[in-house]
């Protein structure tokens, strides 16, 4: 019999025989169909528009009610970004966290456009997002720009709180001779358009933390006009390496309400950060590393800038010659420095550390080391420097000291066995806390640590090591000394 | 010799080896022990049970898909179109009568037989539109009309004016 003859016998016997299965069979019916025959299917009726989701987002990993929606390349989850852009069990969803790569599809445009689009439909569906992350290339489409401007103007009236950007440029894209032509679509559909009308509301209330990384050039309009409008309060920057461009796009910027400000991999002109951050006076957290400046020794930030500042974490060269003097930021209470992973990374930790010795107020001094071995042979010749009698300036204004290491191996027993002579520099030592794995055997080493350190530091009164290795456990709590 | 009665009161003889590709039979041979009892299958017409048992005679001596063959599903998928000769030939029915034998084989716990059916319907759903989908197997669109906006496919919702 003939799949036609079939139909009309079976039309006349019995009605909607497949969704009258039980749900169970239904589904197994579905696990056997491509996930294009899934979405058709989920065009199909209500019923089956349930049973096909839940089969499609549970092959792409993908939980609607879970509070964080990841959709990446790694785990094929992106894939299901057709099935979320239909889903009606997505209407409604609050997810606290979404975060999507845009970018798996780079040599395609097309593609990539669909899945902006796909996007945008998902998010429309939602009452709200709290935390969105998008990682993004550009293409030099205009469609393309069309697209993500939209995208973003769907989350922003989503009550998204923390909007963070990454986005990566393809240099392909930018010299292409003959670009590639994609189908431009004939326009923009009703949902899209009545969104466009949000982009002429005049603030965005929920939006208080934005991280931006590149600074496309057709993004700057959306920037300027959202984070003017809002009241942001954390604010980054990362890998933006037109120095130029960041002066202009930064220049059109006042956020009275700012309070963190991060800026780290960049190209900067001394000269817009100082205005930045003049117009800024509300900033009490700065992140301030790895910058390119321009000029390479711009002359020192004078005292009165960042007069709230709070909390600093930087390296230390732009403690020694760029950031406003230590004595002048009368609200400081943390700084924190990254040591990094080059030899002279020590001797400029020094300097470092004579310049927060003027602190006048105090302070909570955290050192994150990123190469151990260079720790030690400083720690072993500052241990011969005092026996030579050189007498260093010492941080009167440091009460609570961190050492901190990300590193695999960890603090090596050499480097734990100087650090209490060392800690002669910090007579008003409260509290010392170490956070990284050590390869030291902890039931014999911790008491001599802290012995010596009874003997540096009269007025410690706490010292703990934290470490991720199970058998430091019991230590971890810390060592009270009383 | 087993002894099956099916629903419209049928009584079907079959060998043990034949009737117990369903684990449900199995469990209860296994249950009742050596006994001349029929089996009452309450859920299956004799019409069904026929087609059920032409199936069982025919893979007789396979052995039988362990429990814990969870296949992965991209290799679910590819093996959508793997039905063999045989098995395509004995599943070209009628619809009622596949989907009847998707229940029977759902309701007897025969594996294979379920996924042979299971892929048939997957295989006639493959390529279709909604619309020739619905037309296939008498489905209702019961959609609202701002549902069916929520629905439309990414290309035809980027054009819609």
């Amino acid at each position: 019999m003939s799949l036609a003859e079939a139909t009309v016998s079976a039309s006349s016997t019995l009605q909607d025989a497949l969704i009258k299965l039980p749900d169970e069979l239904i589904l197994c019916i579905l696990q056997n169909l491509h996930h294009d025959d899934l979405i058709t299917l989920a065009a199909v009726s209500r019923h089956l528009h349930y049973i096909a989701l839940e089969v499609l987002l549970r092959r792409f990993n993908v939980d609607l009610d879970s509070p964080s929606i990841f959709l990446r390349g790694n785990d094929n989850s992106i894939t299901a970004l057709p099935a979320l852009a239909i889903a009606l069990p997505a209407i409604g969803t609050s997810p606290a966290r979404l975060s999507c790569d845009l970018t798996t599809k780079f040599d395609s445009p097309s593609i990539m456009i669909q899945e902006a689009r796909a996007l945008t439909r998902y998010v429309y569906k939602m009452d709200s997002v709290e935390e969105v992350a998008l990682q993004l290339m550009h293409p030099p489409f205009v469609h393309w720009e069309e697209v993500v401007l939209n995208l973003m103007n769907v989350i922003l009236s989503k009550s998204c709180r923390s909007l963070s950007i990454k986005s990566l440029e393809s240099s392909s894209w930018t010299v292409s001779s003959g670009s590639p032509t994609i189908k431009r679509p004939t326009g923009l559909s009703k949902i899209l358009r009545s969104n466009r009308l949000f982009a002429k509301r005049k603030s965005y209330p929920f939006l208080k933390v934005c991280h931006i990384q590149t600074l496309p050039r057709f993004l700057h309009p959306f920037y300027e006009q959202t984070l003017n409008a809002s009241a942001i309060t954390e604010l980054s920057f990362k890998y933006i390496f037109n120095a130029k461009e960041w002066e202009t796009f930064s220049g059109r910027i006042t956020i009275p309400s700012l309070s963190h400000l991060s800026i780290s991999h960049c190209a900067l002109l001394a000269s817009s950060f100082q205005q930045f951050v003049t117009r800024h006076p509300s900033i009490t957290f700065l992140d301030f590393h790895h910058n390119m400046m321009m000029p390479v020794h711009p002359p020192r930030l004078p005292a009165g800038i960042l007069p709230q500042l709070a909390q600093l974490q930087t390296s230390s060269e732009y403690i020694t010659h760029y950031l406003p003097p230590m004595v002048s930021l009368a609200e400081l209470s943390s700084i924190h420095i990254t040591v990094g992973d080059k030899f002279h990374a020590f001797s400029r930790l020094d300097t470092a550390l004579e310049h927060i010795a003027s602190c006048a107020v105090d302070v909570k001094l955290c050192l994150e080391f990123g190469n151990i071995a260079g720790l030690e042979a400083w720690l072993k010749s500052k241990a011969a420097q005092t026996g030579m009698q050189k007498v260093e300036s010492t941080l009167c204004c440091v009460k609570t000291l961190e050492l901190d290491t990300l590193l695999p191996t960890g603090f090596s027993s050499h480097a734990l066995a100087f650090i209490p002579q060392w800690l002669r520099l910090f007579p008003v030592l409260e509290h010392v806390s170490m956070t990284g794995r050590c390869i030291l055997d902890p039931a014999a080493s911790i008491p001599r640590i802290v012995r010596s350190i009874e003997t540096t530091c009269p007025n410690v009164k706490s010292f703990s090591l934290q470490s991720e290795t199970k058998w430091f456990h019991t230590y971890s709590q810390g060592v009270s000394l009383l | 010799m087993v002894l099956l009665v099916t629903s419209d009161n049928e009584q079907f003889t079959t060998e043990k080896d034949i009737v117990e590709r369903s684990v449900l039979i199995k469990n209860m041979l296994e249950d009742v022990g050596e006994s001349d009892q029929p089996i009452p299958l309450p859920n299956v017409s004799s019409s069904v049970l026929k087609k059920v048992l032409e199936y069982c005679e025919h893979h007789r001596g396979e052995p039988l898909p362990t429990a814990d063959s969870e296949q992965s599903q991209d290799e679910t998928r590819k093996r959508t179109t793997d039905i063999s000769e045989w098995d395509q030939k004995f599943i070209t029915v009628d619809q009622e009568m596949l989907f009847e034998i998707i229940l029977a084989a759902n309701y007897l716990d025969i594996k294979s037989l379920l996924d042979v059916g299971c892929k048939t319907v997957a295989n006639m759903i493959k390529g279709k539109t909604p619309e020739e989908i619905r037309k296939l197997f008498n489905i209702v669109n019961d959609f609202t009309p701002e549902e069916e906006a929520q629905i439309k496919k990414e290309n035809e919702w980027a054009e819609d004016r």
